[in-house]
Order: structure tokens, then C-alpha cells, then sequence
């Protein structure tokens, strides 16, 4: 009744996304992406600076203020009724950190016009409704409104002190915090309490220009069609500022510390959280990630088969890399009796791949894994920008019939060499208390 | 083999599937998306952790079994005699995953190759049961561990307090994955009971859409499917009160800024009335309280709710129904009680017609947007299922509705003195270190 235990094949070609790259401005292009099974338009505005304490926190409220308002649409309350008229239109903001680089991102989705019960031009209405977004934001005399700004401004705070609430994503930061200390990737996406209370509609004003003036910029749009006329209508937007974009890094990898940092914060918890940082560049391109699949990001990597389904020692373990920082991350979440025996346990796995001591079963179902993601580049709005974002962001700028080639070309010895250049830099650890009896 | 099929069509988005009621009992739902890499698959049983009475045709007792039952039984079904199904997988390159609610399980794969032998696969796994004292025993740690890291989730806790609150005796108060305790209970025997009793394939369906070829998906299903006789099966649920449990429950974790859930307990529906129900419920909430009401507005420029607050989709289910809602406040006592103000003015005056409209055009945009997308179309299909209606019978549903009704709704079923309301604070404040 099951398939044979040999491997099936996978098709081996994997054609490119049908882009059209315009540039419209000094450091601003726009990427035009067809695809005729889609129902909806989506564009999304991406703008690249250096990360880092200065404007961290000045981004994340910046984003913020450009997707809730515009002189249009002076309010929540009016942006929102504006968005429902057009079928329930998305208009997102995100700042996030790629590297040492913060990506701010804006972006609208839209029902495509045939499905428009009046016969709207919704496509057009959602283009002139980010353009107002981002150039005819609710400002006056070069400051952000008073009420929008002490909105936004207290919904950062909360997020940051909100932060606690996800225990597994606070220890990745709290490792994070660690591990890449002194770079401009340890420090956290929205910056501190403290950095968000000297922010003024002024100075997040002065940051907004800044970011108009030397971001470099890509904005995608996704739809069933080309649609040349946003890119028209972008570039006119952008003659009007007098353009200077920065130079940026797009690959920054981390040196590992001499001796490896152990980090233990007490918490009243139930469950301990382990976070095991390790780095190291791997000599062949992407066979860091096929390491990984193997090692630990997927339900049959030798984390996932060992430490949760042999051992039983926890309901998670699992890693996740940093491509550009050159790092990967183990996480779990175990008792804190078995935090030493969980990550002894991962340290095998590691070790046994670095010594090769795993089948050629194991290496080609990682990389069937890696083909089958890669294959299905394109499915959604989203994965067609994160594709081609992907793209531009790569030192050789690899396209998915490229990097599809790198994946079947990677060897046992590739996937070793890998293994071999990790090196643990930094291990957290969320201590539950140990009074706190489980208390179920 | 024999087949009833049927292709069913939304007039309002334009989507098409087929349906065939299978020989074996199974309802098996097929959307081809041309142009599409990727295929989705979902094989799903009406059992979730709500269903611990039955019985089945000639039994004369009700059993009753442990809390967290359906969800241990979904992890130990991916391991068979030979090998684990995840192993398998890994032989198509398929991801694949499984989950348990209060009244389903679904296992599911995602693939962009290998189709074929993935749903081979899913269709042999679930129907090969293989519990035994020694894996039953391994599971009770790591599902221990799940249920310790759900424990110190604040939104998740906070959401079972609420039903805990609101519901004396129905199960839906009882956490999904169950306790330490219960699940210490469970032993292979149990599990086959179980599973003998909802994994019939009358039980069942399978929903697949995406880069699929409706004849390839039938004779797979004909080669694997085990035909089965539909055991009539019957379930009692305990007798629940109208009124809620507690008006007011508190609890404390390490959070940022307390974070409350506010509930009104509704009388419980099935079948298209609770669809209906369902809009109606959903879409008067959306236009006293999105982000587009006065309230959102009035209530974020006091600093009472942030952008986390958010009217969810009604929680239903067989037995149970309630509206809720929830975010951060600093006053979570101050935003219920300008809630419950603004529901009894609207109820007395009624609320914004144009709003009203708005939110319907909301309704038919998200069921476009969702039309795209392989996954959310394969979930849609055997969603629907679940709730025992058609496919695309929603989209038909908004489409009907008028502001009379949704204002005698409220009017009618709403009840404001009927609700719960649930806060997680941090012990001695702001628990954020940094």
C-alpha cells in the first residue's frame, strides 16, 4: 500500500516568475509581475537603509503612520471606511530587519477590476491611495499629526512590552540580543522603550524625508496582468524628491566568539526555552540550506526524528538560518532538568552530520524538501515578491531556474563541509522557576 | 466503483468544484486551479476534543473518554507499523502537517511534485492505525511538553479562561490537547475505540485543490479507499445552561500590557441556520466595532485598545456559540462596558446602514482574495463540510442578508447581560525587560 522505499524523482526545471523591471528613479525600480490566475493587484513599496539604535524605533513608528493615515484619509476611521468601499482593500505597513539592513515596507492589495461590482478602476484607485499614503502623509508644517503621532507612538510601546507575551520568539531576540552584540542586527526591530519615548512628530518627520531621499527602492506589483501604468505613475511621484540613496550591505556575516556565551534569565514560566546560536559560512553556495532541512527544519531532520521522537524530550526542536548573517538558530522548549540533555542531544545531531554518518536517503529527501518549496515559487501574491525581492538582494542576483540548478548539484561532501564550518557562538536559556510546579 | 458526482459553482465568485460522494462512504471535494504549481490535500474527520460521549448502533452506554483524546490520537496516527508517515513524505518532498480543534482533525500535505504518491500516502496513513503500549507511552512527554508551552502562551490562556467562563459543563471549556493528567489516561485500546468509532469513512471527507487532475485524485481514492458501513453513530453533550459560568475571570502571566477576551454566550445552531447565524453575528460586530466604527476610533485616541483589539469570527460549534472579541487595555473592564453600551444603543436606535453595506462588500472581497489560494480554497471545501453545508454556500449567504435582520438579531439573540469576561495580567505589572 506504500510507496517503495526508493526516493521519487522531482522534475528537475523550474521555469522564472514573467517580470518586467522598469527603473523609474535614481535607486528606485519597479518590478512588474503577471501572472493570469491571480484575482487581485497587490503592490508593495520596499525601502532598504542601514539597521541599527539610531532609527530603529523611528521606522517602526514611521510605517505605522503611513498605513493608518493620509491627508485624504486624516483618521483610522476614515482610512478604514475608504479601504471597505474598495472590497475590503489591505493597506500594510512593516519595518523588519534583513542583515544589517531595515526593510520598511508599504504595501495594498486589491480585488482585481473585472470582479468590481460597479465597474470601479480599483487598481488605479489603490495605486493613488498608497502614492497619497507616502507622498500626502497627514502632516503639517513638516511634522506628523499630534493624534495619529501619540496613537501610533503608544501602539509601539505596547508592542515592545507585548514582546514577553510570545516566550519562544522573546528568547530568539534575547539570543539574538547576544550573539551578534556590537552589529547592527542585535539590536531589535522596533528598538527599546526608551528610544520610542524620544521620538517626536518632528524627528519621525525628518526620518520620513530621510527615507524618501536615500532609501534604495523597489516596489513590486503582482497581478493578472502588467500593469506599465503604475510605473508611469510612480515615476512622476518620485521626480518630485531630490534622490540620494545610500550604500548598502547586503551580506554580513557574523564572527563567532572565541569561547560561547551562556545566557540564563529566570521567568515564571511552565516550560523552559533553549536558543542555540551558531555561525559559520558554509564554501558552497545554498548547501547551508540543505544542511539545514537536514539538521533541523523539517519533520524529518534529525532534530525533529531524534530530540522530540526518540528522546521525547520536547514538543519543538527545531533550527531556522540567518542567510546574510551567516548564523543558524536551534530552538526548543523542554523541562529545565532536561535543558543539558536536550542540548547535548542537538550537539550529536550536528556532530554526526559533520562526521557524515547519515544516509544518501536522508540527503536526497532534504533536498527533494528545498526542490519542492522552490517549485511552488509563485502560488501566492507574496511569494512572487519574496522570490524576486530574493533575487536582487543575492550578491549573483540567482533566479529560480538558477538556484534550482545549485540544489541539484550539492553533494554529501557539500552538506559536511557545511556542518563543519558551524560553530556554536551563544546558548540562551528561558529558566522556568524552579518553584513553579507544573500545574495541571 | 460507484460515485454520485456533482460539480457545484458559486455564482458569486465563479469557482467551480466537484463533489463525489465515494463508495466508501467518503465526500470527496476536487477544485483543479489551472496555472497553479502547488497542490493542497486535506483528509479530515468530524472529531475534535469536543467529542468525548458516543455511542455506536446497538451499544447500549454512552462512553465517555479522556480530555485531549482526538489530538494524542492525531499525533500517534502519523506513526504506522513500519515506519512513520513523516518518513514517507520525505519521499515526495511533500510538507506535510496535522490538527486537532474542538470538532475536526485534519492531516494535510502541501506539495509542488509528487503529487500522486503524496496523496497515496495521506490516503494510507490514515486509514493504517498502529498504537501500542510502547508508543502510546512516548507521546505523553512530548505532548506534555505541548501542552506546558500553550500554557504560557497569555493569548491562548486567556482565550480558554474566557471558555471556561462562559460554559459550565459543554466540553469546548476543556483545553484541546487536554491535561497532563487526562492524557496520562490514554492507552492504545482507548485510542483504537476512538479511532474505529470517528475515522469511519462516513465521518469523513477530503478536500484537494490547486495543480490537480480530478480523474488522478479519483482512482487513487478507488484503489485505497477501505469501504466501510456507516455505524450510526451518536453523541450526547452534556446539558448546558443558558447563562454563563462567571462574569469575570483573572489570571496572571508574564505579558506586557493586560490582555483581555470579552464573550457573549449565545443559544447554539446547526446546519445553514448557524452559517447564517454566523453572518449575521459577524457582520453587525464588524460595523459597531472594526476598525471603521466610532467606537475603534474614539477608544484608541482614549489609550483604552490598541491595534490588537479585533472582533473575531463567531466560536461555534455543536452545543455552543458566542461572539468574542478581544486585544490590550489598560482598562479591560472600561472597554466591556462601552462595548456592551454601544451594542444597547444600537439595538435601540440601530447602527449605520452604509457601514452595514461596506462590510458586506468587506465579505464578498475576502471571499475572492481567499479564491486564489490553493490552501485556503482546500480548507474552504472541507470547512464546509464540517458544518454540514455546500461549498460556496456562504458566499450566497452574505449575499442575503439584510440590515433588518442583522438589527432583529441583535435585538433578539444578543443578550448583553450574558457575557464573560477574561484578563491576563502580569504578576506586579509590566513583566518586559529591557
Amino acid at each position: 500500500m506504500y510507496p517503495p522505499p526508493a526516493y521519487f524523482t522531482t522534475r528537475k526545471e523550474r521555469t522564472s516568475l514573467n517580470e518586467m523591471e522598469l527603473n523609474i528613479g535614481k535607486g528606485v525600480d519597479f518590478i512588474s509581475i503577471a501572472e493570469p490566475k491571480f484575482k487581485t493587484n497587490t503592490i508593495e513599496m520596499i525601502f532598504m537603509m542601514p539597521a541599527g539604535k539610531a532609527h530603529n524605533s523611528a521606522y517602526s513608528l514611521l510605517q505605522a503612520l503611513l498605513s493608518s493615515t493620509s491627508k485624504a484619509y486624516p483618521s483610522i476611521n476614515a482610512m478604514s471606511r475608504k479601504l471597505s468601499s474598495m472590497y475590503g482593500a489591505s493597506l500594510k505597513g512593516g519595518s523588519g530587519k534583513h542583515g544589517d539592513m531595515m526593510q520598511i515596507t508599504l504595501s495594498t492589495c486589491v480585488i482585481d477590476n473585472r470582479y468590481a461590482l460597479n465597474q470601479e478602476d480599483l487598481l488605479a484607485e489603490a495605486t493613488e491611495l498608497l502614492l497619497g499614503c507616502l507622498f500626502a502623509p497627514n502632516t503639517e508644517n513638516d511634522a506628523f499629526s499630534e493624534t495619529d503621532f501619540r496613537i501610533e507612538k503608544q501602539d509601539l510601546l505596547d508592542a515592545i512590552e507585548a514582546e514577553i507575551n510570545d516566550k519562544r520568539s522573546y528568547a530568539l531576540t534575547r539570543a539574538t540580543a547576544t550573539a551578534f552584540d556590537g552589529e547592527p542586527y542585535a539590536y531589535p526591530t522596533d528598538g527599546t522603550k526608551e528610544d520610542v519615548e524620544q521620538l517626536t512628530p518632528q524627528s519621525v518627520y525628518a526620518v520620513y524625508r530621510q527615507l524618501l531621499e536615500q532609501a534604495v527602492v523597489r516596489i513590486y506589483h503582482v497581478g493578472p496582468a502588467h500593469a506599465p501604468q503604475i510605473g508611469e505613475r510612480l515615476r512622476e511621484a518620485f521626480a518630485g524628491i531630490a534622490r540620494n540613496p545610500v550604500p548598502l550591505t547586503f551580506r554580513s556575516p557574523s564572527p563567532c566568539k572565541d569561547e560561547i556565551q551562556h545566557i540564563t534569565e529566570e521567568m515564571p514560566v511552565s516550560q523552559s526555552k533553549l536558543v542555540m546560536v551558531l555561525k559559520g559560512d558554509a564554501p558552497k553556495k545554498y548547501a547551508m540550506n540543505l544542511m539545514n532541512v537536514m539538521f533541523g527544519s523539517s519533520p524529518f531532520s534529525m532534530l525533529f526524528m531524534n530530540v522530540r521522537e526518540k528522546l521525547s524530550l520536547c514538543y519543538y526542536c527545531s533550527s531556522r538560518m540567518a542567510a546574510v548573517k551567516k548564523s543558524l538558530f536551534v530552538s526548543s522548549g523542554v523541562e529545565l532538568e532536561n535543558a543539558q540533555k536536550t542540548c547535548d542531544a542537538i550537539l550529536e545531531q550536528l556532530e554526526a552530520i559533520r562526521k557524515g554518518e547519515f544516509t544518501d536517503d536522508m540527503l536526497e529527501d532534504a533536498r527533494r524538501s528545498l526542490l519542492n518549496g522552490l517549485h511552488g515559487a509563485g502560488d501566492t501574491p507574496m511569494s512572487c515578491i519574496v522570490w524576486s525581492h530574493h533575487k536582487y538582494c543575492d550578491e549573483q542576483h540567482d533566479d529560480i531556474p538558477a538556484i534550482n540548478e545549485a540544489y541539484q548539484k550539492l553533494t554529501r561532501q557539500d552538506v559536511i563541509d557545511a556542518a563543519n564550518a558551524l560553530r556554536v557562538d551563544t546558548i540562551y536559556l528561558m529558566q522556568q522557576e524552579v518553584t513553579n510546579e507544573q500545574n495541571h | 466503483m460507484n460515485r454520485i458526482t456533482e460539480t457545484i459553482r458559486s455564482d458569486v465568485t465563479g469557482e467551480s468544484c466537484l463533489h463525489v460522494k465515494h463508495e466508501s462512504g467518503l465526500d470527496i471535494y476536487i477544485m483543479e486551479m489551472p496555472g497553479y504549481h502547488t497542490c493542497h490535500a486535506l483528509f479530515g474527520t468530524r472529531y475534535g476534543s469536543i467529542n468525548t460521549q458516543f455511542r455506536l448502533n446497538g451499544e447500549a452506554d454512552y462512553a465517555e473518554v479522556p480530555n485531549g483524546i482526538a489530538h494524542f490520537l492525531e499525533h500517534k496516527l502519523f506513526e504506522n507499523e513500519d515506519c512513520d508517515a513523516f518518513a514517507q513524505y520525505a519521499k515526495t518532498g511533500a510538507d506535510a502537517n496535522a490538527y486537532t480543534s474542538f470538532d475536526r482533525t485534519c492531516y494535510l500535505f502541501s506539495c509542488s511534485d509528487n503529487f500522486a504518491q503524496s496523496l497515496e500516502i495521506l490516503l494510507s496513513f490514515v486509514q493504517a492505525p498502529y498504537f501500542t503500549k510502547e508508543n502510546v507511552d512516548k507521546e505523553q512527554g512530548i505532548i506534555g511538553q505541548e501542552i506546558q508551552m500553550y500554557d504560557d502562551e497569555p493569548s491562548w490562556r486567556v482565550f480558554f479562561n474566557l471558555l471556561r467562563a462562559m460554559y459550565h459543563a459543554h466540553p469546548v471549556r476543556i483545553d484541546i490537547a487536554g491535561t497532563k493528567e487526562s492524557i496520562a489516561q490514554i492507552d492504545a485500546d482507548l485510542l483504537y475505540r476512538c479511532y474505529h468509532t470517528f475515522y469511519n469513512l462516513h465521518n469523513m471527507a477530503l478536500s484537494v485543490a490547486g495543480n490537480v487532475n480530478a480523474d488522478e485524485v479519483l482512482e487513487i481514492c478507488d484503489r485505497l479507499l477501505k469501504p466501510c458501513e456507516n455505524q450510526g453513530l451518536e453523541q450526547v453533550f452534556p446539558d448546558e445552561p443558558y447563562a454563563v459560568k462567571d462574569k469575570l475571570v483573572e489570571d496572571t502571566l508574564p505579558t506586557g500590557a493586560p490582555i483581555f477576551n470579552l464573550g457573549f454566550k449565545l443559544r447554539p445552531r446547526s446546519g445553514l441556520e448557524l452559517v447564517k447565524a454566523e453572518y449575521l453575528a459577524s457582520m453587525t460586530m464588524q460595523t459597531l466595532f472594526d476598525t471603521s466604527s466610532a467606537f475603534y476610533q474614539e477608544m484608541t485616541e482614549k489609550g483604552l485598545i490598541n491595534s490588537e483589539f479585533s472582533v473575531d469570527a463567531p466560536f461555534t460549534g455543536e452545543g455552543y456559540f458566542a461572539i468574542t472579541c478581544g486585544g490590550e487595555s489598560r482598562d479591560p473592564q472600561a472597554v466591556r462596558d462601552r462595548i456592551i453600551a454601544v451594542i444597547e444603543d444600537a439595538k435601540k436606535n440601530g447602527f449605520d446602514r452604509e457601514a452595514f453595506e461596506l462590510i458586506r462588500r468587506v465579505g464578498y472581497g475576502g471571499m475572492l482574495r481567499g479564491c486564489e489560494n490553493v490552501e485556503v480554497n482546500a480548507t474552504r471545501m472541507i470547512s464546509a463540510f464540517i458544518s454540514g453545508i455546500q461549498p460556496f454556500a456562504s458566499a450566497d449567504i452574505l449575499a442575503s442578508i439584510t440590515y433588518e435582520e442583522a438589527l432583529q438579531f441583535l435585538r433578539e439573540e444578543l443578550d448583553t447581560d450574558n457575557a464573560s469576561l477574561s484578563i491576563i495580567r502580569s504578576e506586579g505589572g509590566s513583566a518586559c525587560q529591557q
